[in-house]
């Protein structure tokens, strides 16, 4: 019997239909909707690879029976981004080469878009606090954590651009 | 709307697919557990690593790790829980999800989240053994998900919560459809399979008191401990402990709670918290694992203990004065 689920992913109502609610949340993600950029890297909640945001928290996804979701909001890797270019936290893992094989990314990015969308100019104690939710094998974090810096700043940077073009063409604008 | 249907069962899905029942109400939910093969579920992160444990020991899985054999080790079911073939969450049940302060008591409810009894003040500073024990739990990102029933219920001797509230003189409020009862936290593998936690209940401290909690992880990052030690004391105003309690975590049967009736009275200095770490590790029988041999983690114990008690009376010497005795 297939037990029906609803919730929105990546600002889309969705409906899926799975055999067992009890699955994770990264094995549907992954095997029932295409959405690979959620990574498995230890499926038991230590790596950090399967971050995806639930209602505004990071959240590991292999952790997270898909039952539990009815009526939430999920946000995973492939939200981010878009024609209009990159999100500022993947613009800053580019620019500073905070990844060697990339297997990590996704987790770290999307463990750090929660925590810039909560405190957008978080001290460095909570960026290594988050950071050390993710493992990587690879890079040795230096690069991570300049990256995670880096994300802070070029979302500064947007948000005083969003802020100047606000100001021009609202009256609103000018008081935020 | 996209609608996907899911189609053969992927690897690492049970070929038994679990029932999932979302009940309202605490009442609701309390009918759903009388049904044969029904589980309480919390946050899920205990029956989810179950499941891949169970998928794990099935030979066509892939290898172990020693993390995962780490998981394995901690996370075998419950006597209460075994063979589940539904569940019934009581996660986000409001009744559940309250930090009700009354004149002497506070009462968490099951469904509270570790990181929010990490994060709430007012328990921070009444019982920072409890929060310090919430904020040991691996990540920000698993305490958003872990409840407090699910911790405790778990009935594992490592577990961080238990040994904090072994410590504080914890009382479950254990409900089933029939009834109220009450257990200690070392009672907890008595829960029935129709009863589920409702809260968790701790005297709210009075006078010159302190805890504390030390978890010892023998690699220094964040995982299960090594050892984990929570202390309670309460000192008169000539510095002698009135109330002094000391609770062991990581140790065959635990958390253990050590006999200390015999030391009240004893000014909280040097000499007692060295004769409570004696008695700590005297009185306890750790396991071998991983992560340090039972000798060595006999050794632990003694250090964490003095530690933890260290910590407690230091906090309840900070307290002032009050100007008369309490027992
Ligand atoms: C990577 C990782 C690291 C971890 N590190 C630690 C650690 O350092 N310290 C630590 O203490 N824990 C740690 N844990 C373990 C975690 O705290 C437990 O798995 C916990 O039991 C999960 O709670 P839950 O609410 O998700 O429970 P669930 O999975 O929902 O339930 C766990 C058990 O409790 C029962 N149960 C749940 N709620 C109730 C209730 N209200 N009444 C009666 N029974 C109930 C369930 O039936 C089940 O048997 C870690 C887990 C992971 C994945
Ligand atoms: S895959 Fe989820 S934390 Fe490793
Ligand atoms: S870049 Fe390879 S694991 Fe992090």
């Amino acid at each position: 019997m297939m037990v029906r689920l609803r919730f929105r992913l990546n600002h889309e109502d969705v409906e899926i239909h799975v055999r067992d609610p009890a699955s994770t949340l990264l094995d549907v993600l992954r095997d029932d909707l295409g959405l690979t950029g959620t990574k498995s890297g230890c499926a038991i909640g230590y790596c950090g690879a399967c971050t995806v945001i639930v209602d505004g928290e990071a959240v590991p996804a292999c952790l997270r029976m898909v039952g539990l979701l009815e009526g939430r909001e999920v946000r995973t890797i492939e939200d981010l981004g878009g024609p209009e270019g990159l999100d500022p936290v993947q613009a800053a893992f580019v620019k500073c080469a905070g990844l060697q094989c990339g297997f990590c990314t996704p987790g770290h990015v999307m463990a750090l878009r929660a925590l810039l969308d909560e405190e957008p100019e978080p001290d460095d104690e909570r960026i290594r606090r988050t950071v050390d939710g993710n493992y990587c094998r690879c890079t040795g974090y230096v690069k991570i954590l300049d990256a995670a810096r880096e994300a802070v700043a070029l979302q500064k940077a947007v948000a005083v651009r969003n802020s100047r073009a606000g100001a021009a063409t609202s009256p609103e604008g000018r008081r935020r | 709307m996209t609608i996907l249907d899911r189609g053969l069962p992927s690897p690492g899905v049970s070929p038994d697919p679990m029932v999932l029942l979302t009940p309202r109400s605490l009442d609701e939910a309390l009918h759903l557990l009388t049904a044969e093969g029904a589980a309480v579920l919390g946050g899920g992160v205990g029956h989810t690593l179950r499941r891949h444990d169970r998928h794990r020991r099935d030979p066509t899985s892939s290898g172990s790790s020693p993390e995962r054999d780490a998981i394995s080790q901690t996370s075998s079911d419950p006597p209460h829980k075994r063979d589940a073939t539904s569940l019934v969450s009581v996660g986000s049940l409001p009744e559940l999800r309250t930090i009700l302060w009354s004149g002497e008591h506070v009462t968490i409810g099951a469904g509270v989240r570790l990181g929010e009894i990490e994060a709430d003040e007012r328990l921070v500073r009444t019982w920072p053994i409890v929060t310090e024990a919430a904020g040991s739990v691996a990540t920000g990102r698993i305490r958003r998900l872990v409840t407090l029933g699910g911790n405790v219920a778990a009935g594992d001797d490592s577990h961080d919560l238990p040994v904090a509230l072994a410590a504080a003189g914890a009382v479950l409020t254990v409900r089933s459809v029939s009834s109220t009862r009450t257990l200690r936290i070392g009672e907890v593998n008595d829960l029935g399979g129709d009863e589920l936690i409702q809260d968790v209940r701790l005297p709210i401290p009075s006078g010159r008191a302190g805890s504390a909690y030390e978890k010892f992880l023998s690699r220094g990052v964040w995982e299960y401990a090594c050892v984990n030690v929570g202390a309670v004391v309460r000192l008169d105003d000539a510095g002698a402990a009135r109330r002094l309690s000391l609770a062991v975590g990581s140790v065959t049967g635990g958390p253990v709670v050590i006999d200390l009736a015999d030391l009240r009275g004893s000014v909280a200095g040097g000499v007692l918290i060295d004769e409570v770490a004696r008695r700590a590790a005297a009185s306890t029988r750790p396991y071998g694992d991983v992560k340090g041999s039972a000798e060595y983690k006999t050794r632990m114990i003694a250090e964490f203990s003095r530690r933890a008690m260290t910590g407690a009376v230091r906090r309840a010497e900070e307290t002032p004065r009050s100007g008369g005795e309490s027992t």
